[in-house]
């Protein structure tokens, strides 16, 4: 059953001039206990689309297109609607706990909140749940964390609050945005260990938001790669790594230093760097730095184009490119 | 070739002190590194990775003599840094520079392109102005960017093009030894891969050494010859890069390896669990709670970092076989 039905989304944000667009096109569909991968290098858009899904876009942002979640439309739902399900059905884990949880305030009373407000449970039984979403997470110690505040806990633990926070109403969607990112490797498997395990067990879906795509790899059934507020390239995610349609994606997996190669090895670069959004043309955004650049990719978007087993790429020369990579 | 390594560091200790639990009260103190000991070999770049709390930056301020050990010594080519007057430890410091992870924090907004290059030279002193000039253009070449860039801010650069800016700053004085701390990781991956072609070039063409610090394993793999892995304030494990990550011998470097996300495997299945409180005293193997190999002596007595053939070293009791 398709859970969440992105069609055309778009995010405006007015500019002194005109509005920039900052997400242009993204149309993804997710079911009930899958997840997706949303990779992009810094100004992507990725976390932009990930905010946008749950209505939490700058004010001035203007959000077109469809998003379809439960069979129903949040584009254009007002403010009280949306509060009622974000928290509720969807939920979201920002990168920083530490910024994410009110410093002021017990663990075990963040957590107990959503369950207050939502599920309108007394604090009392609120907090004896709180106790249980904390054990649930795998911290270690789960009666200090209720007590602690966010600063007395690591960022792992941190971390595992605030996944506990976001289950505790047992969403449908979970919307992780670079989860990980500010925690050791070590800690990060663990975290998104305990993301695949939940996911196992309540059937819940996951957009997990991330500028690694070998974090994305291991954990997403599906990957989206955005450039540019364009998602460039989608699909089963051994499809696109393995069989990219798309010349970014494809540069994305060769600059990375891989383990096991011959040290001083020359990695391929992609001359330039990502381009801020004001700077985006009528083209490919990537157009300036493809190796692969023909003069229709300065002026028109570039099509979606279907492959097999749901795989598109947004590329003029995407047929071209066959099982290289 | 000269006998002395381009840095030794022998024994090094470090314990910060904490604040006062409540007035009058003896201060702690929290351990940061712990009985160090390692030597970088012109020519060979080193690499230590770790992770947070594990000692690696203490370490690279220490190397750098900002921050003095409280036990242990630190030679540049033979020469103790610690027991040097303010003035010949300046001069040492010419052939010695660090490369920070952040490029936006680590150069000064108001500064143009030139001046902030030109820094480490002016402060070296007895550099003509012209020369200065010359060497910044120079200097701005050799990482890729143009000579033109010098009367430019910092704001008009991409992230990617501030790191070259620092790596330019770092190199300006033809230092022997660069100091890396997460270089890398603050940038975006296609811009990554033209900064570690870039320190690749360097140690090739300039004769650069790099004491590099990451927690990214497959980017110390990709520049240093050699590495030592750090928890709580030891060498766990040392050698050569790509034998250490090939067939770790300690446990904790097992367990790096095994986390390191990567596109050609799937995730080796992590317990779930977080990790449990470290034990308050510190007698035993400090990666003893945590590891799966543990044994009853390993809580008791901690193993030393002994040698263990073709360059290794291993601080474990049971390593891997």
């Amino acid at each position: 059953m398709t859970l969440l039905a992105v069609e055309d989304l778009t995010v405006d944000l007015p500019a002194a001039d005109r509005a920039v667009r900052l997400v242009d096109g993204a149309t993804f569909r997710l079911r009930a206990g899958e997840s997706l991968g949303v990779v992009g290098e810094s100004g992507s858009g990725k976390t932009m689309t990930a905010l946008a899904l749950m209505g939490l876009q700058p004010p001035l942002a203007r959000v077109g297109g469809s998003i379809r979640f439960e069979g129903r439309e949040l584009v254009g739902l007002d403010e009280d609607a949306m509060r009622r399900i974000r928290g509720d059905r969807i939920a979201m884990i920002f990168q920083e706990p530490m910024t994410a949880l009110n410093p002021l305030v017990r663990v075990g009373a963040q957590v107990a909140e959503p369950l207050v407000l939502h599920r309108g449970m007394s604090r009392r039984a609120a907090g004896a749940e709180a106790a249980r979403l904390l054990a649930h997470v795998r911290l270690a110690d789960p009666e200090r964390a209720a007590r602690a505040y966010p600063f007395e806990l690591s960022g792992g633990e941190r971390q595992r609050a605030m996944i506990a926070m976001a289950i505790g109403c047992s969403p449908r969607l979970v919307i992780a945005d670079e989860p990980t990112t500010a925690l050791d490797v070590t800690v990060q498997a663990r975290i998104l260990a305990l993301l695949d395990g939940l996911r196992a067990e309540s059937g819940m879906a996951l957009i997990l938001v991330s500028h690694d795509l070998a974090v994305v790899a291991g954990h997403c059934d599906r990957v989206a790669v955005m450039y540019g507020g364009l998602i460039l390239e989608s699909g089963p995610t051994d499809v696109v790594l393995r069989r990219s349609r798309n010349p970014y994606t494809r540069a994305l997996l060769e600059a990375r230093p891989e383990p096991g190669a011959p040290r001083g090895a020359r990695l391929k670069t992609i001359p330039g760097s990502p381009p801020h959004h004001r700077d985006v043309g009528p083209g490919c955004p990537f157009a300036g730095r493809c190796a692969l650049t023909l003069d229709v990719c300065r002026s028109a978007r570039p099509p979606a184009i279907a492959f097999a087993a749901g795989h598109v790429s947004r590329c003029f020369r995407a047929a071209e490119l066959e099982d290289a990579a | 070739m000269s006998a002395a390594p381009l840095l030794d560091v022998a024994d090094v200790h470090k314990a910060y002190r904490l604040p006062r639990p409540r007035p009058f009260a003896a201060h702690g103190f929290k351990p940061a590194l712990s009985g160090v000991s390692f030597a970088v070999i012109a020519g060979r770049s080193f690499g230590v990775v770790g992770e947070s709390g594990s000692g690696k930056s203490t370490l690279a301020r220490i190397a750098l003599a900002l921050d003095r050990p409280d036990a242990g010594a630190v030679r540049l080519e033979g020469r103790s840094l610690f027991d040097l007057g303010r003035r010949d430890l300046r001069a040492q410091r010419a052939h010695m520079q660090m490369i920070f992870q952040d490029p936006f924090g680590s150069l000064d907004p108001r500064m143009r392109v030139e001046r902030i290059i030109a820094e480490p030279l002016a402060a070296q002193g007895g550099v003509s102005r012209a020369e200065r000039r010359a060497r910044v253009a120079a200097q701005l070449q050799a990482v890729g960017l143009r000579p033109g860039d010098a009367q430019n801010y910092p704001h008009e650069f991409s992230g990617g093009q501030r790191q070259r800016i620092a790596i330019a700053r770092a190199l300006i004085t033809r230092p022997k030894l660069v100091i890396a701390d997460e270089p890398v990781s603050a940038l975006d991956v296609s811009v990554q891969a033209q900064a570690l072609n870039l320190m690749t070039d360097l140690m090739r063409d300039a004769g650069v050494t790099f004491l590099l610090i990451s927690h990214d394993l497959a980017v110390v793999a990709h520049i240093c010859e050699t590495t030592a892995v750090m928890f709580r304030g030891k060498i766990v494990e040392a050698g050569p890069t790509a034998a250490l990550f090939a067939s770790p011998a300690h446990p904790y470097t097992r367990e790096l390896v095994d986390a390191t996300p990567r596109l050609d495997r799937a995730p080796k299945a992590a317990a779930p669990l977080s990790a449990p409180p470290a034990p308050a005293s510190g007698r035993g193997c400090p990666y003893a709670p945590r590891c799966p190999q543990a044994r009853p002596r390993c809580g008791e007595d901690a193993p030393a970092l002994t040698e263990a053939g073709e360059g290794r070293r291993v601080a474990c009791w049971f390593p891997l076989g």
